[in-house]
């Protein structure tokens, strides 16, 4: 009832605009701002960023089997669950990409890429804030590509906090990658030259 | 002479009581220990006799027969223990007698003794026959040792092990090749007899002769030789010590041919080697006054020849010489690369490259003996100076070379010299990592000579093409013979359409026809031709269309000449200028002033052409425009003015035009060679995936590498490619592994 009493608010319009939907995301327990928006719109299938269509609102809810309230609310809390499961995770991260992609092109723009990985890498990447340093510092482009969108993730997953098991020769990564690799290799020079300065002056 | 009597009955009657049994009495009754000591006995007597050089005496078959005897009846070991005490016994005297001689005579008689003419050994030889078939059964049964050796041995224990005789005779055996070393005569056959003597005297192995001898002579040939080449070489030039030491490694090999053991001749060349050569190889190579920088900057080869022979006898010595000369090749080529003198006259700069190679080459075949590793390292040395340059300025100041030698520089040399001079050019060309921009400025070179030049005799372009199709292939060759196609038809064009003209029009023209893509790039710009050359044109291309339908002609005025006859004051002139120029003084047939914005607007010419096509009309040497004011700099008020005044001493005069200011200043590859590379990689890439459908990264990136040869491919670079081909979705990675590739159809 409380269901179709949403529909009703909204039936002038066809869309269910972002106002509307953030406060919807809270009364089923989701968070507006964080992955779980994103992973309420990958669950309906809703393939890019913009407004919902009230259509399809509903008949993707419906495809999850949500015909009600109670139902709703479980399914929200399944979505919460799932979100932790790697496999999960990574599969949204890379939709993400075509999500937030205009269609005529074949990348996205950098800021909305630096958007979706603050959302995204903090809870995997440990080494996020180099990597946005490196972001603000070296990387040039206004774009991402695809390529380097997807192996960032494995990068973020597979490496090791002090990169000891990155092959800079033959691990074909991006060499967007390998500057960053560089980068973080050169920082950490320069900090223990003046970790031992500091030292020394003392 | 008697001994040699008695030694040649000796023999004639061994051979007669070999095997047969005529007077031969066999008792089979045994023998009584009685008997046999008597028959030993006799013949101990007989010993003694040999011994005392009294054989001829004796009769041969009658003692074979005798220690025949005894060895049949068991007696054996009476025989032999009472040779070897009888031996002993003799030995014992001579030791004594040896023993009593003072050192001067000590090798003389010691040799004498054991081989002179009545020498132990002789006396062993006799002995043996007597007793030959005790040595077939009984010694081989007892395991003992046969007669022959059993007698050298003691003469080891007894003689020379005895007494401080062996002591005596190391001592003077050092002596004498310490004296021979300091060039004083010694008795070489003695020492060959002496040392011979304690080889043989251990049967079985040289143990003596090295315990008692060779141990010593290498110690002190090494204390030796150190000694002497530390003093030398202190007081002399590297050039005089090699000298030296080559001696010095001849006359001990001749001394270890004459006299030495051969076993000890590697030893001994080992130690030599080691303490005038291996010791001394890279402070000889690095000494600052006279070592191999010295040597290469004063050509020395004779000298360098030798330290490479030498060198030779311990091979590792030899990366010595060659670091040195990679060093020198280096730093020199190095020089001549960044000297900025160089960098301004590419003649001067490709015959310094080239005198510097022919120098070094010269030292590899005279000096090194063309050494596969010289030659390796040679090149390789020439390679890394000339390929020093990011911008790759050596493969187009080749290029300028070559052009300025084609255009005028081979003007009456012979054929050979041309010959060579092309050969040379490929040389170099050879070492050049980025060969594929040498071939971009070869391009526009002949392009610019086949269409300015007038030579009717292309034969050294030709003969050039065809040595760089021998070395790029035929791809990079075949435009190139289409660009003197292009030449040919031209001039063929040109006679049918002088002949087809029936009326005689104002404007004599000569027509290049260029295809398209077999020429450097193309300027598809336009400017405002003249009516007059507007007309001819058309007319020219009216009649290509007629010969060649569905073909498109465009006007490449930034290129070619005019002749254009000029009215001044002190009469007609006929001035030979660029086509642009041609264009700006056609307009003073209409006006006698312009400003710079007006014959901008009026010709259409391009700015940055306009500017130094102009600017040389107005150059103070030759003002045919007067410019005002009369300074560089250029604005767009400026005005110009048709000089009336102008005059020069011919009547056709050619005006220079200002040299364009090279576009490329930055550390980078010309641009559209590096356009050009990319395009390759991504070929060469989409190709192997092709063929592979699915292949690795590094698989990839080698293959890439290794069909890559016209310029050095950084991995970096490569990686780029791949990603960009990934991103026009060419290929992608796969699901599982990011590290291989898969085609996409």
């Amino acid at each position: 009832e409380e269901e179709e009493e949403e529909e009703e608010d909204i039936d002038e319009e066809d869309e269910v605009l972002e106002d509307n939907l953030g406060e919807f995301l809270k009364d089923i327990h989701l968070d507006p701002d964080g992955v779980e928006s994103f992973a309420f719109a990958y669950s309906i299938k809703h393939e890019h960023a913009g407004p919902i269509s009230r259509q399809h609102f509903i008949s993707g809810l419906r495809e999850q089997d949500v015909d009600s309230w109670e139902s709703l609310l479980t399914w929200a809390k399944r979505l919460r669950i799932q979100l932790k499961e790697p496999k999960m995770y990574r599969a949204l991260y890379i939709w993400m990409f075509d999500y937030i992609k205009e269609a005529n092109r074949k990348t996205i723009a950098k800021e909305y890429a630096e958007h979706l990985w603050s959302v995204m890498l903090p809870a995997v990447f440990p080494l996020y804030p180099k990597w946005t340093e490196f972001l603000d510092t070296k990387y040039e482009s206004t774009v991402v590509k695809r390529d380097l969108w997807n192996c960032l993730y494995d990068f973020a997953i597979e490496i090791k906090d002090d990169l000891t098991n990155y092959d800079r020769h033959s691990g074909a990564w991006p060499v967007v990658i390998d500057e960053f690799y560089d980068f973080c290799a050169h920082s950490d020079a320069n900090n223990n030259n003046q970790q031992t300065q500091e030292h020394q002056q003392q | 002479s008697i001994r040699r009597g008695a030694r040649k009955l000796w023999k004639r009657s061994r051979t007669m009581a070999s095997g047969s049994g005529s007077g031969f009495d066999f008792n089979n009754a045994g023998l009584t220990r009685e008997k046999a000591e008597k028959i030993w006995k006799d013949l101990r007597a007989a010993i003694v006799e040999i011994q005392n050089s009294n054989a001829a005496e004796l009769r041969f078959e009658e003692l074979y027969r005798n220690s025949y005897t005894l060895v049949l009846h068991k007696h054996g070991d009476l025989l032999y223990n009472g040779v070897q005490e009888v031996v002993k016994e003799n030995l014992m005297r001579v030791s004594d007698e040896v023993n009593a001689t003072a050192n001067p005579q000590l090798l003389g008689t010691i040799v004498d003794k054991w081989s002179g003419q009545m020498g132990h050994k002789l006396v062993m030889t006799m002995v043996q026959d007597i007793l030959m078939y005790m040595d077939k059964t009984y010694c081989r049964l007892k395991k003992k040792e046969p007669v022959y050796s059993m007698g050298l041995l003691q003469f080891r224990d007894h003689v020379i092990m005895r007494g401080n005789v062996s002591q005596r005779l190391k001592v003077l055996l050092l002596d004498c090749i310490h004296k021979e070393r300091s060039h004083e005569n010694v008795d070489r056959l003695l020492l060959k007899k002496c040392l011979s003597m304690l080889v043989d005297v251990n049967v079985r192995n040289t143990d003596v002769y090295i315990r008692v001898f060779e141990d010593d002579l290498l110690k002190t040939t090494a204390e030796f030789y150190m000694h002497e080449s530390q003093m030398f070489m202190s007081q002399n030039t590297v050039s005089d010590y090699l000298k030296k030491i080559e001696r010095r490694i001849l006359e001990e090999e001749d001394r270890a041919a004459t006299y030495l053991d051969k076993s000890t001749h590697p030893k001994l060349r080992k130690v030599v080697q080691e303490e005038l050569i291996t010791k001394y190889a890279k402070q000889l190579v690095e000494n600052k006054s006279s070592g191999c920088v010295h040597m290469f900057e004063n050509d020395m080869v004779d000298d360098l020849n030798r330290m490479f022979r030498l060198f030779s006898k311990v091979p590792r010595t030899l990366e010595f010489i060659r670091g040195c000369m990679s060093k020198l090749v280096k730093d020199t080529g190095t020089a001549i690369v960044q000297d900025p003198v160089n960098l301004k006259q590419p003649k001067l700069f490709v015959q310094k490259v080239l005198d510097c190679r022919k120098k070094y080459d010269n030292f590899v075949k005279k000096a090194f003996n063309e050494d596969r590793i010289f030659t390796r390292d040679l090149k390789e040395s020439l390679e890394h100076f000339i390929n020093l340059d990011s911008r790759a300025a050596p493969a187009q100041y080749l290029s300028l070379y070559l052009d300025e030698m084609m255009r005028k520089g081979m003007k009456g040399m012979s054929d050979e010299e041309r010959e060579k001079l092309l050969n040379d050019v490929i040389s170099i060309f050879r070492y050049l990592q980025d060969k594929d921009v040498f071939e971009d400025f070869y391009k526009k070179h002949l392009a610019t000579r086949l269409l300015t030049e007038n030579t009717a005799d292309r034969d050294h372009e030709k003969r050039m093409i065809s040595k760089l199709k021998a070395e790029c292939g035929h791809q990079f060759t075949s435009r190139l013979e289409g660009m003197f196609n292009d030449i040919k038809i031209s001039a063929e064009n040109m006679v049918a359409y002088r002949n087809q003209r029936k009326r005689d029009v104002g404007v004599e023209m000569n027509v290049t026809v260029l295809t398209t893509g077999f020429w450097p790039v193309s300027n598809m710009e336009r400017c405002n031709l003249p009516r007059e050359a507007q007309a001819a044109a058309e007319e020219y291309k009216a009649f290509y269309a007629s010969k060649n339908s569905g073909r498109r002609l465009t006007w490449q005025t930034h290129k070619g000449t005019a002749e254009l006859q000029c009215t001044f004051k002190r009469g007609k002139k006929l001035l030979v200028v660029q086509t642009y120029q041609m264009v700006i003084l056609m307009l003073y047939n209409k006006a006698q002033r312009y400003t710079y914005k007006q014959i901008l607007e009026l010709t259409n010419i391009p700015e940055k052409e306009l500017r130094r096509h102009l600017l040389s009309l107005a150059h103070p040497k030759r003002r045919v425009l007067k410019k005002e004011p009369n300074i560089k700099k250029l604005t767009h008020k400026d005005t110009f003015t048709y000089n009336h005044d102008y005059n020069s001493q011919l009547y056709r005069v050619k005006i220079p035009l200002m040299q364009a200011r090279p576009e490329t200043k930055e550390n980078k590859v010309p641009p559209a060679v590096a356009e050009q590379r990319k395009n390759w990689v991504e070929l060469v890439i989409v190709r192997v995936m092709k063929t592979r459908k699915t292949l690795d990264h590094n698989s990839l990136m080698s293959e890439v590498m290794k069909q890559t040869h016209r310029f050095a491919v950084k991995p970096v670079f490569i990686k780029k490619r791949i990603e960009s081909l990934i991103e026009r979705e060419y290929i992608k990675r796969d699901k599982k592994d990011r590290g291989v590739y898969h085609y996409l159809a």
